[in-house]
């Protein structure tokens, strides 16, 4: 779905600074973080109760300091990061989140969102004695991987599509 | 070739082993930090483009601060520590000794920095110069 979302708000959102467009079931707000509030407003149609991610979508909307880095931002050569990077990101977590907590009266902690190897970007939880780290790739066609850990040894590892929310890896990280 | 020697230069400085229990120093830019925890991000564990190896230096020919002023803007850069038999628990890292004519120290460490080593990294890694501290 969150790839039907980001081909449908390319196609609209670039024609003007600011709009608004009222098709069946959502409008569009302003450019700058337009993107973000829409996918939100999207996953969250029909949900009861609707699930607090307010700090999810800070440190979602905090990420996009990535994009201004601009290449050789660390002064050994590292490529910068790109909308599309941010948007996959983005589409994600919130895949991943919104789904996992449908029907759950439970809350998850913002990951950090920090810069990844080769225009990447890192996301990465610890909690609860467990962590668990997904990497997404700046290519649109590469799958992200994945790594957990917990005190007990167990390992999750592997990679995934991210334009299908599989709840499995949150549950593990939260159980 | 005396000068120079004093000077930390040398054509062909030996390639050492080098012991689990010696460390090795790291630069950490401000950018990989998370400003939400303060923490450095495992982004910052990479080979870089034309490398074959992360470079770091080795404790026994270099101090936290020499590397720091090695960098090309300090100011920007923290000093990360790791014990080097930790980071040869990473699995497929590989510890090698390759001095420079001019950085004894210089070592690097082999290996794919894929997300379950730099997953691993984030767990041996001190801080030995803080950004505060590289910023004065």
């Amino acid at each position: 779905m969150a790839d039907k979302i980001t081909r449908y708000l390319r196609q609209e959102r670039w024609s003007q600074e600011e709009s608004t467009y009222q098709p069946e079931s959502y409008k569009f707000i302003k450019k700058e973080g337009g993107y973000l509030e829409n996918v939100i407003h999207i996953k969250m149609l029909g949900l009861k109760p609707t699930p607090d991610i307010s700090h999810i979508r800070d440190a979602i909307q905090q990420s996009r300091r990535m994009l201004e880095f601009g290449d050789d931002w660390d002064d050994e050569g590292s490529v910068g990061y790109t909308e599309a990077v941010w948007e996959r990101s983005s589409a994600f977590l919130l895949n991943y989140i919104v789904d996992f907590l449908k029907g759950r009266s439970i809350s998850i902690e913002a990951p950090s969102i920090t810069p990844g190897p080769d225009g990447s970007f890192d996301i990465y939880w610890r909690l609860n004695g467990r962590k668990l780290l997904v990497n997404i790739p700046a290519d649109e066609n590469a799958s992200a991987t994945f790594y957990g850990d917990n005190r007990d040894g167990d390992v999750v590892k592997g990679s995934l599509n991210t334009a299908t929310g599989k709840q499995w890896l949150l549950t593990w990280l939260t159980e | 070739m005396a000068a120079n020697v004093a000077n930390g230069i040398g054509p062909n400085w030996p390639v050492e082993d080098i012991p689990d229990e010696d460390r090795l120093y790291m630069w950490a830019h401000r950018n990989y930090i998370d400003p939400k925890t303060g923490d450095f991000g495992p982004g910052m564990f990479r080979i870089r483009s034309g490398e074959d190896g992360m470079s770091t230096a080795w404790s026994k020919y270099s101090t936290a601060e020499q590397l720091h002023r090695r960098a090309k803007k300090p100011q920007d850069n923290a000093i990360i520590v790791m014990r080097v038999g930790e980071v040869r628990a990473i699995p497929n890292q590989v510890v090698r000794h390759k001095p420079l004519p001019d950085h004894q120290a210089h070592s690097e460490i082999e290996g794919e920095k894929d997300t379950e080593a730099r997953a691993k990294y984030l767990e041996i890694y001190q801080i030995a110069i803080p950004l505060l501290e590289a910023a004065q």
